[in-house]
């Protein structure tokens, strides 16, 4: 290690960050020829020969700072500006040179006294540095732009559309059905039967709950002959609990919703939960959609009337703050920017189907997104700060990511208000003695004198570390919002709010002409509130985007819901409404969804319940040669598609019939006590989410999600996927499911369970249990035929059962079943400066046990009703 | 050896025959003596209703199976494959179609008898560099990755109708190997770009579709937690349960899949935990390979386990190494980029090569598309579409030979041009399949891989 390094990862060690200056100065006029002369004759040679080696993009960037960009210079790395432009007394790279403080510059050498001079007037002068050319490819796509704006469907104002008349009268029931009718009679087309009753139950209660129906109520369902039987059901289904846990998790799905930050370094968000948990309780108490966005982009701004209401606002800003982050940056301002960028991704595709975030280095190829656009918006998220609990930084262990300043306080419990008094001199007397430590440890850290032995055997600058660690994690503990109280991840307006550069081809440090914040101009809205220049614009942004006159936020959420009750999206491509997209299938009737939509309050439960009530959506799902030749994806609905159980159905389904599902919300999840300390896929706290996941009896929701480490149960069957939105699960048939459905313990259990479960009734005889198994797990009576094989099955597993356990019994010696020892948490690789690649971050085998049964009955059983979980008409629906 | 299969009879029973074959060896040997005769009848004559029984191609397959190293991102073939003098000559200047061109920074040498120029970010892979058969006029639709990503696979980036990939038309067309493994495994695919439709069956059956592992080969539940005879029974149960509701009306389509996957699932219990076990491997094809832990070394673990899957027969495997999309931080990016793909892919060649597979088994290397031979910013090159190479090896192809040529700069493909629909057609071709012939009727019309187009380029053919 040289001396220059060494000072570094002291550094880093420490955690001296201080917060990255992102003002940025325009540079001076460049008119002033002799100016940027002298710069590249004196100044530049000198930056490239003495410290491009270690501060440079192509390099190493060491401690954060990068000298071969004007405003890396000015930004700085982590100890402030190195150049303030017009003051060589605050610029640090002149007091690193002249090399009378502590920073020594270059290390090993000095600059000659006519160099020094050189970089003194050259900053003294304004730090002239040749601008960057920002490419005007506007040009370019302008027409071609406008033209977009004008003609593609998805950005027209929503058209008021008439219900249209149909040949058959007697078929429709609503309107929505009527709009349906006209396109399949235009094809020559009739819809299919209606579905059976029992299928109809089942299908719309996992729909609108993600759990099967009860025995129960299919039975009470099927004997109620009313006209509104169904509504009733509806009604009962939209009120419960688990509505919300299943709608909830849809919109999670859209959020990318994770625990962790996922990239090269996967470090925890421990209070992402109370975001899904608003989630849930927002689609419970039926938040109006236009309020859900306002609260999700700028609760932080909004009204509050309560200390609840104002925790709730700050939570739901958990939407901007959650999303996959690499921590794993020298540059504080690429992280700084590439969260921005994440937000714009995250905001664009999830509330309008545009992916926006193309236009970040270039006018988007094909969508009407030029980047002066994309900085607009950028502006906003520039105004706004990042509470993830995290800082970015290049290498680093233990807490070294985490920044508890970055964390949102929410209303602590009434008891704990007692403030102490002596608080404020404790803290500042430990932040002298952490000092002090700090300062103790550097001065022998790497010397000889650190090397020695102390009376305890170790070395001394170990000691001094420990010590200096030790006090740094009492002081945390005065100053940790999250050891005080309840916290939030979100966000909140930055101290300065304003507008900002583009950044040429999306290169953090180049600098174009400053974009006025603003909306994007692909939709245009009439009547939308212009920014306040006092905030940082989150508020107008989430107005414009609910603004009457934006067609384009309630056509996307019409048909997110629609594909979830229909198995397919009006417009397919959910999340791309764009000229890649698909184009509806039914214009008018997106139209007509959108438009009373907002009319009715933007209610999510009104819609789902107008839509369910309609003979479309309780059509049978057969399909006839005649239909299929002529719509064979069936975009125009002539059957009910049938589809798989989304992964959580299937496992809270499995729960379910077996009697072991709790519907609480669980308490005890391990990562609520995280730390943020980085997360091996392989490691102690992976292991312990997989074993806490593999036993859960409680809905899936509420499985911890850090990213990368994703329950079995629920990855096995296309889990979504965490790192982006995602309107559209995939469906995969592969034999890994299979193997899941047959050997793991998790299904086991509750194969176990159920069969216990059917035991237990004393007043059954087998013939009945069989029945009241079909009857809890696929919702239908067994038949005749069905009956038989599973009596016959019964009795011949057993037998054979029999044999078999005796005959392992008599096995000598007696071999305990055996278990598949997990490998031991492999040693995190010691150092200061960990190289995210050298980090092993293969997943870890979950530990597999083995579940022995000993009684051949009880595994008959078990046998059976496990089957009958691993049948596909236990995870089809019709 | 030839691909001839009256010649392969007569020569000696190697350990690749013996994995091939072990799904009637003692793993089904000891079933049919738990289960009795009648049940293993049974079990077999499932088997002989496999959609997945080998099939005979349309005429003389050349190879009979694929290994696709897939650069995700779009590797920079200016600073690998493409040496190109005016290039170098004339970095700074302005280039052809707008833009300043700018040469590598890497070093190009000429390697081999053929003495290709490879640049010094491949040592490993240059030796080796007389196996190959350059494809250097490719070119494709969408400057895109999602679009391009999709279009490599499946034929078509059309967001309305996902179409099946090219692994999943091999199946449908030729059936598999080994009836104990998927015959078409992806590993470590990305979830972006295209996701599960990279490796997805679209409206083929289900079964057809490819497996996905991740690239530490660990795959759960893989031990039965019964024994087996036992677990048969209730694989037969659960069986007759699928059977039923496929026979109903308004049945979902995947339901034969799900049952072919229950056959599949019950099979790989015995053969694949110690296939992708690498670990068994010795410590000199560890060290070969460059085996590591962490994400370094996993194409090396990618790389190791798509020869022992396709030594035991997998008809199409992919293996990913993604992060090649150099817009900035293009010299430091391809270093490490080159770093953890040069040595693994040295090295199953060199294996391939040694065990006698690269006589049956066609190994591809490509992008979506290729990278401009001007600058982006001040280290960086935007995508490329209308010129880029591509690299064959083994089964099928002529050896150092070169189809195909771009311009002076590397810009556009003007000599051998190939669209992706060329490329499926010859890749089809090569396995004995003619892309005309291979149709799959749906939506009342005949599909195929390669839409309408696609033309076999048979000057490549060995």
């Amino acid at each position: 290690m040289n001396p220059n390094q060494k000072r570094v990862a002291i550094f880093l060690l420490a955690g001296w960050i201080l917060s990255p200056q992102l003002a940025v100065a325009q540079p001076p006029a460049v008119d002033d020829a002799a100016r940027l002369e002298f710069f590249e004759r004196k100044v530049r040679p000198i930056l490239a020969n003495n410290c491009y080696n270690c501060h440079s993009a192509n390099n190493k960037s060491l401690g954060g700072l990068r000298v071969d960009d004007r405003n890396g210079l000015i930004q700085g790395g982590k100890r402030g500006s190195a150049v303030v432009p017009g003051d060589p007394e605050k610029s640090l790279l002149l007091q690193a040179v002249h090399q009378t403080g502590k920073l020594k510059m270059p290390p090993n050498n000095k600059l000659t006294d006519g160099e020094i001079a050189d970089l003194t007037h050259w900053i003294k002068s304004g730090a002239a540095w040749p601008k960057v050319e920002a490419p005007n490819t506007s040009d370019r796509y302008r027409a071609k732009y406008e033209k977009l704006r004008k003609e593609h469907w998805a950005w027209q104002p929503l058209q008021k559309v008439q219900v249209p008349t149909v040949k058959d009268n007697s078929w429709a029931r609503t309107e929505i059905d009527r709009f349906v009718l006209a396109k399949l009679e235009d094809k020559g087309l009739t819809p299919v039967k209606d579905s059976e009753r029992a299928a109809l139950i089942r299908r719309v209660t996992f729909d609108l709950t993600g759990l099967p129906p009860t025995p129960e109520a299919t039975e009470a369902f099927l004997a109620d002959q009313l006209p509104n039987a169904l509504e009733k059901v509806v009604d009962r289904l939209l009120a419960s609990p688990a509505y919300g846990e299943r709608w909830g998790r849809h919109w999670l799905d859209v959020a990318r919703y994770g625990e962790s930050t996922g990239s090269s370094r996967n470090l925890p968000y421990p209070q992402a939960w109370r975001y899904r948990d608003y989630v849930i309780d927002s689609f419970n108490r039926d938040k109006p959609y236009d309020k859900l966005i306002h609260e999700q982009l700028a609760g932080d701004l909004l009204p509050a009337a309560s200390d609840k209401e104002r925790d709730e606002n700050l939570i739901a800003t958990g939407f901007l703050a959650i999303g996959v982050k690499d921590v794993n940056q020298r540059f504080p301002i690429r992280f700084f920017m590439d969260n921005i960028d994440e937000q714009i991704d995250t905001v664009t595709r999830s509330f309008l189907a545009l992916t926006a975030s193309c236009a970040r280095c270039h006018d988007h190829k094909f969508d009407p997104v030029p980047t002066t656009d994309y900085y607009a918006l950028a502006g906003i998220f520039h105004s706004t700060e990042h509470c993830s609990g995290l800082r970015s930084m290049m290498g680093g262990g233990g807490l070294a990511y985490y920044d508890s300043s970055k964390l949102l306080r929410l209303t602590p419990p009434a008891k704990d208000t007692k403030v102490d008094p002596t608080l404020p001199e404790k803290i500042n007397q430990l932040t002298k003695a952490v000092e002090a430590a700090r300062e103790d440890f550097a001065a022998i850290f790497g010397t000889d004198k650190g090397k020695e032995k102390g009376p305890d055997g170790r070395p001394l600058q170990m000691v001094a570390r420990l010590k200096m660690q030790k006090l740094q994690l009492e002081l945390n503990a005065l100053t940790d919002p999250s050891l005080q109280g309840p916290v939030a991840l979100g966000i909140r307006d930055a101290k300065k709010v304003g507008d900002i550069e583009l950044r040429v081809r999306g290169e953090a440090e180049k600098l174009g002409p400053v974009v006025p914040r603003g909306f994007l101009s692909v939709i245009n809205v009439p009547g939308a509130k212009p920014i306040n220049p006092a905030q940082s614009g989150r508020l107008e942004l989430a107005q414009w985007l609910t603004h009457p006159n934006n067609p384009v936020t309630s056509r996307v959420i019409v048909n997110r819901v629609w594909k979830h009750l229909f198995g397919q999206g009006i417009v397919s491509t959910v999340d791309n409404f764009g000229i890649n997209g698909d184009v509806p299938s039914h214009p008018e009737l997106l139209d007509y969804l959108a438009t009373n939509f907002v009319r009715d309050g933007w209610s999510n439960k009104r819609l789902i319940r107008t839509v369910v009530l309609t003979r479309a959506y309780q059509l049978g799902s057969e399909a006839t040669p005649a239909h299929t030749a002529k719509d064979p994806a069936n975009r125009l609905v002539w059957r009910h598609n049938p589809r798989r159980l989304d992964a959580e159905e299937i496992r809270d389904a499995a729960l379910a019939v077996s009697g072991n599902l709790d519907f609480r919300k669980p308490e005890n999840v391990p990562s609520k006590d995280f730390k943020v300390i980085e997360l091996r896929n392989n490691g102690p706290d992976a292991q312990r989410l997989h074993d806490y996941a593999q036993k859960s009896i409680h809905r899936s929701i509420y499985l911890p999600l850090l990213r990368g480490i994703t329950p079995r149960s629920l990855e096995v069957f296309d889990f979504a996927e965490q790192g982006m939105v995602t309107g559209n699960r995939e469906t995969t048939t592969v034999p890994t499911q299979a193997l899941y459905l047959l050997n793991d313990t998790f299904v086991q259990r509750q194969g176990l369970a159920l069969a216990e479960r059917l035991l237990k009734r004393s007043e059954m005889d087998d013939k009945e249990r069989i029945e009241f198994a079909y009857q809890l797990a696929l919702g239908r009576d067994a038949t005749a035929k069905e009956l038989e094989r599973a009596k016959a099955y019964l009795s011949q597993y057993e037998a054979d059962a029999r044999k078999v356990f005796s005959k392992i019994a008599n096995q000598k010696p007696a071999t305990p079943p055996k278990t598949v020892e997990a490998p031991a948490p492999k040693k995190q690789p010691g150092g200061i400066v960990v190289n995210p690649d050298d980090v092993d971050t293969s997943d870890i085998p979950v530990q597999e046990e083995k579940i022995g049964l000993t009684d051949p009955r009880v595994a008959a059983w078990a046998s059976f009703t496990q089957a009958i979980l691993g049948s596909a008409e236990f995870r089809y629906l019709r | 050896m030839s691909t001839d299969p009256q010649k392969q009879v007569s020569r000696p029973i190697s350990r690749r025959d013996v994995l091939k074959s072990s799904s009637a060896g003692f793993g089904y040997l000891a079933l049919a003596g738990l289960l009795g005769q009648q049940q293993a009848s049974q079990a077999q004559s499932a088997r002989a209703r496999s959609p997945l029984e080998p099939r005979a191609p349309h005429f003389r397959a050349r190879a009979k199976r694929i290994i696709f190293l897939l650069m995700e991102g779009a590797i920079s073939q200016m600073d690998t494959f493409e040496y190109k003098p005016a290039l170098q000559r004339n970095d700074g200047r302005p280039g052809p179609g707008g833009g300043t061109l700018v040469g590598s920074k890497f070093q190009f040498s000429r390697h081999g008898q053929t003495g290709v120029a490879i640049s010094e970010l491949m040592p490993n892979i240059a030796r080796h560099v007389d196996k190959f058969c350059f494809l250097r006029g490719l070119h494709t639709d969408t400057p895109a990755h999602p679009q391009a990503v999709m279009q490599l696979h499946t034929g078509a980036a059309n967001a309305t109708l996902v179409r099946p990939s090219m692994g999943a038309w091999l199946l449908y067309g030729l059936g598999t190997e080994n009836q104990d493994l998927p015959g078409y495994i992806t590993v470590n695919p990305s979830p972006n770009f295209g996701g599960a439709a990279n490796y997805g069956s679209a409206f083929l059956p289900a079964h057809f579709q490819g497996t996905r592992i991740n690239d530490t080969g660990y795959m759960p539940n893989l031990r039965a937690q019964t024994e087996r005879s036992l677990q048969r029974r209730q694989l037969d149960l659960i069986q007759g349960m699928n059977r039923d509701l496929q026979a109903a009306p308004g049945a979902p389509a995947e339901i034969d899949g799900v049952i072919q996957s229950y056959e599949l699932a019950f099979r790989m219990q015995d053969r694949v935990p110690e296939l992708l076990d690498i670990s068994r491997e010795p410590q000199h094809v560890l060290d070969a390979y460059g085996v590591k832990p962490g994400p370094a070394g996993s194409f090396a673990r990618q790389c190791l386990m798509a020869r022992r899957l396709s030594e035991a027969g997998v008809r199409f495997v992919e293996i990913n190494q993604g992060g090649w999309d150099h817009h900035t931080g293009l010299h430091q990016g391809m270093i490490r980029g080159c770093e953890a793909v040069d040595k693994p892919t040295a090295a199953l060649l060199a294996d391939l090569e040694q065990r006698g597979l690269l006589e049956d088994t066609l190994v591809l290397f490509g992008s979506e598309f290729g990278r401009m031979p001007t600058a982006q910013g001040v280290d960086g090159r935007d995508h490329n579409i209308t010129g880029y190479p591509m690299i064959l090896a083994g089964a099928g192809v002529k050896k150092g030979y070169s189809y195909g040529a771009t311009d002076e700069y590397g810009l556009h493909a003007v000599e051998g041009r190939m669209h992706t629909s060329d490329l499926h057609a010859t890749l089809l071709a090569l396995l004995g399949l003619d892309h005309k012939e291979l149709t799959y009727r749906y939506a009342g019309r005949d599909f195929r891989l390669t839409d309408v187009s696609g033309n076999v380029v048979q000057e490549i053919f060995a």
